[in-house]
């Protein structure tokens, strides 16, 4: 007996059209490039920051300098216009650009700083490099292309993943859940693996059931953020299929 | 920000996977198997208070490639009604966005496992007849199976024989009832006009993409068969079906020539592995 329906249900959330941050930049509105850039940026910075730190073996300045570069070059130079969905990964077109960008800078052997026209991005370069001191990569195994891949694709979700934590909290704020981010923070991210429930429910004087059902639902709102957040930032449904099947570990299982 | 280390990463990928039942009548019980298509889920039917095997997408979004397909593969066990083929009761999205399709809960084994408890020759000629029964029924609704083979069959404890998996089934045009081709067209994106054309003037149309099957992880079964060796394109040229099984058109990539006698093919592949099988062992 077919009883819910398909295509366009009622529980589908996902609308049929949805921004995305390449349209964004190729778009003639300028609020929806800045808006584009931004997300890209935001989603992308402490990857190509710590990928030019252990790539490239640069310093903290130097990579910060870089990194504020890139982003500076992938809006003036608009090296998003030319990316092709259908032949490569929107974050390995960027991981190319970022060789390509450091490679010219070394050549012409001299970096000056970005300013005038282009505005530094406010990051956050200070915790990023907290972040990569506090990662234990050997750099000497990083050789093979396909290493390097891997080592951005695991930073990309690294920051896909935070942003989405934080995004989450916003929400468990707005919504009154402050309990449901504590617990999912307990649980899943300090990742306690002595901790039981019937612990945790009587660390905070609740439930046993309690806790489950706001760590299923805290798991689901952080699912569905990080997979929206994801949608943004890919060019086709084909290519949020892979990206999401890749940020989740569902390839390798 | 918090910093994310990677066991925190690791925890975040384990804890969204599993798939949001809320508001729809099922309640989860367990992961069964993986695979290409996505996870099957043992779960409870909470309103005829009866267990399910749920067959859901890991990625949301209803219209995706992926996600016609499995639809696709719903439709096609809709329309096969038969003590041979797995039932299925229900399909759609869930409220995460997931597709998926619910069939009856098959415990059993699987035929590559099941046949090393089967001693006699009659016994594995009674498995084979069952067999062949759900797949002539098939033939006469105009499907074909496309991967038939030892771990796509599984055997209850009850003596049950069925079929599973009809993940690269084919639908013939020329055998589609007007309210499927409609579905069809929904589904493949193919703008049909007229009396539906003969299947192999339509090499897209009709032909599912390869899907691989679910798999075990610990070799117990329950709507878990393995993966089929397949190519990820549905064009002339593209090999569907598992070695040792599939017909010599099959294996040449003959995916417009295809049609009843190549299931037939993979019966007598079947029948060969029935009547050879462990059987010095078992004896």
């Amino acid at each position: 007996m077919i009883e819910s329906e398909f295509s366009g249900g009622r529980n589908d959330r996902f609308p049929l059209t949805r921004w995305s941050v390449i349209a964004g930049v190729r778009s003639d509105n300028t609020a929806d490039r800045k808006r584009a850039l931004d997300t890209l940026c935001e989603a992308y910075w402490r990857p190509v920051y710590k990928y030019v730190r252990l790539r490239w073996s640069r310093s903290a300045s130097d990579a910060q300098d870089l990194t504020q570069g890139f982003f500076a070059e992938l809006l003036e130079r608009e090296l998003l216009n030319r990316f092709d969905a259908s032949k490569s990964r929107l974050r390995t077109y960027l991981r190319v650009c970022v060789d390509s960008f450091v490679m010219n800078e070394e050549k012409a052997a001299s970096r000056q700083k970005r300013g005038g026209a282009v505005q530094h991005l406010a990051l956050d370069f200070a915790g990023a490099e907290e972040e990569f001191a506090g990662t234990t990569i050997d750099a000497a195994a990083i050789a093979s292309p396909e290493s390097l891949d891997e080592l951005f694709e695991k930073e990309w979700v690294r920051s896909h993943f935070t942003l989405a934590v934080e995004d989450l909290r916003e929400l468990c704020v707005q919504q009154n859940r402050d309990r449901a981010f504590q617990l999912f923070e307990t649980y899943d991210l300090e990742g306690d693996e002595n901790i039981s429930y019937a612990q945790l429910a009587q660390q905070f004087g609740i439930a046993v059931t309690e806790v489950t059902n706001s760590l299923a639902w805290a798991r689901r709102e952080f699912r569905r953020i990080a997979l929206e957040r994801l949608r943004e930032i890919c060019a086709s449904e084909n290519e949020f299929q892979r990206e999401a099947r890749a940020a989740f570990g569902w390839d390798a299982r | 920000m918090r910093h994310l280390s990677d066991n925190a990463l690791a925890r975040l990928r384990n804890g969204a996977e599993l798939p949001d039942l809320s508001g729809t009548r099922y309640r989860l019980i367990a992961q069964v198997a993986r695979g290409g298509m996505g996870v099957v889920y043992a779960a409870e039917d909470q309103r005829l208070l009866r267990r399910v095997a749920l067959k859901v997408l890991e990625v949301p979004g209803s219209q995706s490639d992926l996600a016609n397909r499995l639809m696709r593969e719903a439709h096609v066990l809709a329309r096969l009604e038969h003590p041979g083929i797995v039932p299925v009761h229900d399909a759609g999205t869930l409220p995460d966005g997931r597709v998926f399709y619910a069939m009856k809960f098959v415990e059993g084994q699987r035929l590559d496992r099941h046949i090393e408890s089967l001693a006699s020759i009659p016994d594995r000629l009674r498995i084979f007849i069952s067999i062949c029964d759900a797949v002539a029924f098939a033939h006469a609704r105009g499907v074909l199976h496309r991967d038939l083979k030892p771990a796509n069959v599984m055997v209850s404890p009850f003596g049950e024989v069925l079929v599973m998996d009809w993940g690269l089934a084919k639908i013939l045009a020329d055998a589609l009832e007007p309210e499927l081709i409609k579905t069809e067209r929904i589904t493949t994106g193919l703008v049909t006009t007229g009396p539906a054309k003969p299947e192999s003037s339509m090499p897209g149309a009709a032909i599912l993409d390869n899907s691989t099957n679910p798999t075990n992880a610990d070799g117990s079964t329950a709507n878990a068969t393995p993966a089929a060796t397949t190519s990820p394109n549905t064009g002339h040229g593209s090999v569907l079906g598992t070695p040792g099984y599939m017909s010599p058109e099959q294996s040449r990539g003959e995916i417009d020539l295809l049609d009843a006698r190549s299931d037939i093919f993979s019966l007598g592949a079947l029948l060969r592995y029935l009547l050879t099988e462990n059987l010095a062992a078992t004896s």
